[in-house]
């Protein structure tokens, strides 16, 4: 039997309704991501099912609320600790999963590199992001600021600095689990799909517009380099977008959305079979 | 009996304006042709001493204007490090009129983008420019791109500035005999290859200061009739010549052409005034109190006495919640003293690498 652990934000519903099916359920188990929106509080969600003929697995997913507080706190005598809601939720899990946690599959956080990139900046910028490359978007001469591709690394490293620490936090509290970060989906292509489900951006996508998709791509494979090596620096694997899931350029499938940064429990499978090894 | 010199301002007699007071009482200039006030978009571009000028605008009230600004995710030290904040945009030091003629060229169309780049292990420069990327660009239509978004923000400068402080710093330059480009400095000294056969000096001489000065005050005003000018002559002599002449000898021409070339154009156009700063300097009846010991710098002190008499001058009453300046008698006190050392060690002159 093999026991893991699904720890995560909105990026774990696609996961969830997929272990629903997995688990011979209705796939239709997760709540939406509109109602996670305003929630700060921690639901589990319990799976069993088969990894392979003859190998089982029992699961346990803790879905996190937007606004659930980070998992550190620092006490009076500035020292880090779990918060005791996390505490419990683990300690809580471990037992669910007979005392012992072999894999921790992590789905925290995921849209930091959204925000910087989903709309365009106040000023909107260009970048070649390797030497020979030609710039991403390839505007007319003078109409994008041309920032270099190191700053924007060093940028989304420090977006993505929550995630690693997370992850670090996990390992501390699991040292004996395997634990792997899911990458965020890719970007859709489509300007028009995205208006459709602006999920929570619309207020900024209205004010900025959406910034041109091979920028939002180029981000996005920033980050996960970024992301990729502070997660390695800490252990911890990154399972990088199932390449069926893409369409041509990178860009997420559009059968595979879930709104305007998230996907669906198919892609939520497609993951699931890169993640669960027997 | 009457002539001429009777009922004149005290300010014209040596007597009652210089001979019987303290150097830091002299008034050089006595109304000032436009009142700057916090609304005032003021441009600043020159040599290393125009760096001192912006610095100061804040404390003043005033607010220097900047259209190539960095992303506010830049940390302030990726700012620094790739030229911003230092001039309105990301031109760098500009020595020479005819470097500012050729930017304002560009600029407003009337000659392509000028594309002086130099490639050398991988990496690009731009040698208008050579300081904007760190380690360089990664190719050259990187390069092109920059210089493209940096040229579009040259030409929104020059159009919706109100006042465009230039501060006149050289008369000597290097050129590329095989396209006439102007250099900031001497390539090979910061990037660039220096090539004996392409690359000649130039010593800028008065007719050509006046009329690239001339030019560049009308056609900027054709885009920007309202633009005032403020044109002052660095007091920092030369690093190095490349002429035979001592250094001290070079300057002083260098200087001396820059001077009445100003003097000229003030002269000439309502639009500019001329603002003494090289005088409160490196007049002999200053005593060189203002320089540093190579006797080539000068102190935060002279820059106190340059920017107090600018307030006099152009800053209107109303200009809110300025720092006050340090008294000048009191002991030499820079404000963000730490910065102030810092930004002085990061963004050292190019034409120090003249002596290097």
């Amino acid at each position: 039997m093999q026991n893991i652990l699904f720890v995560g934000h909105s990026h774990l519903l696609m996961l969830i309704d997929a272990l629903s099916v997995r688990a011979g359920g209705s796939g239709d188990v997760a709540p939406s991501g509109r109602e996670m929106w305003s929630d700060a509080g921690v639901r589990a969600f319990d799976f069993d099912f088969d990894l392979t003929a003859g190998a089982a697995a029992r699961s346990r997913s803790l879905l996190l609320g937007a606004f659930a507080p980070p998992f550190l706190r620092w006490d009076r005598d500035d020292v880090p600790r779990i918060r005791s809601r996390y505490l419990c939720a683990f300690d809580d899990a471990e037992r669910h999963l007979d005392g012992r946690v072999d894999r921790v599959v992590s789905c925290i956080y995921g849209n930091e590199h959204s925000i910087f990139s989903l709309t365009d900046q106040e000023v909107p910028f260009d970048l070649v992001v390797r030497t020979g490359e030609a710039p991403v978007v390839g505007a007319p001469p003078g109409e994008r600021q041309i920032i270099p591709a190191d700053v924007v690394r060093r940028e989304l490293g420090r977006h993505a600095l929550p995630t690693a620490f997370t992850c670090e936090v996990l390992r501390q509290r699991f040292p004996d689990a395997s634990i792997v970060h899911v990458a965020p989906p890719p970007p859709l292509a489509s300007a028009e799909v995205i208006r459709s489900d602006p999920e929570l951006f619309a207020d900024v996508i209205d004010r900025f517009g959406l910034a041109p998709g091979p920028l939002r791509r180029a981000v996005h494979e920033l980050y996960l380099e970024q992301l990729g090596d502070l997660l390695r620096q800490r252990g911890v694997a990154l399972v990088p977008p199932p390449s069926s899931a893409t369409e041509a350029g990178g860009y997420l499938r559009e059968d595979l959305r879930a709104g305007a940064t998230h996907a669906n429990r198919v892609y939520g499978a497609l993951v699931l079979d890169q993640v669960l090894v027997p | 009996m009457t002539h001429p010199y009777r009922g004149r301002d005290d300010v014209a007699f040596w007597r009652r304006s210089v001979a019987d007071r303290p150097w830091s009482d002299v008034a050089f200039l006595h109304g000032g042709r436009q009142a700057l006030d916090e609304t005032t978009r003021i441009a600043t571009a020159g040599s290393c001493f125009a760096s001192n000028v912006l610095r100061w605008l804040p404390r003043l009230g005033l607010r220097p204007f900047f259209t190539e600004v960095a992303p506010s995710w830049f940390t302030a030290d990726e700012a620094r490090a790739h030229g911003y904040g230092e001039f309105a945009a990301r031109y760098g030091n500009i020595y020479t009129v005819r470097q500012l003629r050729q930017l304002v060229e560009e600029a407003l169309g009337l000659r392509p983008p000028i594309e002086e780049f130099d490639e050398q292990s991988g990496s690009v420069w731009d040698l208008l420019r050579p300081h904007v990327r760190p380690g360089g660009f990664t190719s050259v239509e990187e390069a092109r791109l920059d210089r493209a978004y940096h040229l579009h923000c040259v030409e929104r400068l020059l159009r919706e500035s109100d006042v465009f402080v230039f501060t006149l710093g050289l008369t000597e330059a290097w050129v590329d005999l095989r396209s006439g480009v102007v250099f900031p400095v001497c390539p090979g000294t910061v990037v660039g290859r220096y090539e004996p056969v392409h690359h000649r000096p130039v010593n800028f001489d008065y007719p050509s200061v006046v009329d690239d000065l001339s030019w560049i005050v009308e056609a900027v005003a054709s885009i920007n009739p309202r633009l005032q000018w403020i044109l002052t002559v660095s007091p920092v002599p030369l690093v190095a010549t490349h002429g035979d002449d001592h250094v001290v000898v070079a300057s002083s021409y260098s200087k001396s052409v820059l001077r009445a070339a100003c003097g000229a154009i003030d002269a000439s156009h309502d639009a500019v005034t001329y603002f003494p700063s090289y005088e409160i300097i490196a007049s002999p009846q200053s005593f060189g109190q203002y320089l540093a010991s190579d006797l080539r710098e000068v102190t935060d002190r002279g820059i106190q006495h340059v920017m107090r008499v600018f307030e006099r001058t152009f800053v209107a009453a109303t200009a809110s919640s300025r720092a006050a300046l340090p008294e000048l008698d009191g002991p030499s006190e820079p404000l963000e003293r730490e910065a102030a050392v810092a930004s002085a060690l990061a963004g050292e002159c190019d034409e120090l690498m003249n002596d290097r």
